[in-house]
């Protein structure tokens, strides 16, 4: 099987006017941009804007990246600011939803079908729900750390923090994020 | 003590041997470490088996058709050539008829270019028309073939 090209190849031919290279850059990317997106903003709609947006964003920048960092943080680092500044615009308090005020909230948009089904696809289903009901800190750090397997060093690049937050922001979320599935039954 | 962030750790694989050893002891032989190390394994297979969502099939034609400007711009084919080719067709239209008329008109007539229009073959008239008009598709098929090789 023929290896995929490597980014740094790609962004030199982006960089060249070849546009074919920066569709294969999006291909590549969009379903995780999109994915951290909808994990923060929520909604399958901004979430599609917001990844839409990342990727104009990435081209238009992309003279400035010196390649210090994985392409793959710079983007997602993209993804986050991004995302974060989409939610500024409809959810006035992102902290609340670490409150148990929005316990009520929370149950309707997972249904009450949980209880009932143990189907490892469906359980995946709320579990990412699950996930976008944490801080928009949280749903990366747990979204980069398994989906994208990121390095700590690599998600405290993205977040902009130290690699130790970075490890004890991970264990916070996925304290949280079980907290989570044992009030609605998902473990 | 052997705490949930250890055996986060211990799931995580970042622990170092002796660390390691003294978390499998706990999970053997405590039954209440036992019991969180099942639950926080089953949430770590979870969270390990996500898959990521999918944006909307048109998602990356439109991006690839917002940054399209960006690039060298060189104007599609299809957008440059077919004004004009359409601006041409009632040209071309009146052209058609008038050749028919002229080449229908009655010989001893020539030299006047006096135009005879009960020699007009309605049925040659429109079999041109017709071609004309698949000629014109034909043409944006081409057009458009040709842009989606340059995309």
């Amino acid at each position: 099987m023929q290896s995929p090209i490597p980014d740094e190849i790609l962004i030199q031919r982006i960089l060249n006017g070849d546009q074919s290279a920066f569709r294969m850059l999006v291909i590549r990317y969009q379903n995780l941009a999109f994915t951290m997106a909808l994990r923060i903003v929520g909604r399958r709609e901004e979430a599609e804007e917001v990844a839409q947006d990342v990727f104009m964003k990435v081209y238009a920048n992309l003279s400035s990246f010196e390649g210090k960092s994985k392409f793959s943080s710079w983007l997602y680092r993209i993804v986050y600011n991004t995302a974060l500044t989409k939610i500024r615009n409809y959810r006035p308090d992102i902290s609340s939803l670490d409150n148990e005020k929005t316990a009520g909230a929370m149950a309707n948009r997972m249904g009450t079908a949980v209880y009932n089904d143990a189907e490892q696809i469906f359980r995946a289903e709320h579990v990412s729900k699950a996930i976008e009901l944490l801080s928009p800190e949280d749903a990366t750090v747990i979204t980069l750390y398994y989906l994208s397997e990121q390095s700590m060093d690599e998600i405290a690049q993205v977040l902009d923090i130290e690699p130790n937050a970075a490890k004890v922001r991970l264990h916070r979320a996925r304290k949280k994020l079980r907290e989570k599935m044992e009030v609605h039954g998902l473990v | 003590m052997v705490t949930e962030e250890k055996i986060w750790e211990y799931l995580d694989g970042s622990l170092n041997e002796s660390e390691r050893g003294e978390v499998a002891y706990a999970i053997a032989n405590d039954a209440s470490v036992a019991a969180l190390f099942n639950e926080l394994n089953a949430i770590n297979s979870l969270l390990a088996s996500q898959y990521t969502d999918q944006p909307s099939m048109a998602f990356t034609e439109n991006v690839m058709r917002s940054v399209r400007p960006r690039f060298e711009y060189t104007p599609p084919i299809k957008l440059s050539l077919m004004p004009l080719l359409v601006s041409a067709f009632p040209f071309l239209l009146v052209l058609t008829i008038v050749s028919v008329m002229l080449l229908n008109s009655h010989s001893n007539m020539s030299y006047s270019y006096h135009i005879n229009t009960h020699f007009i073959n309605v049925t040659k008239l429109l079999f041109i028309l017709i071609d004309s008009v698949l000629l014109m598709l034909f043409i944006e098929q081409w057009l458009d073939s040709k842009r989606n090789r340059i995309v």
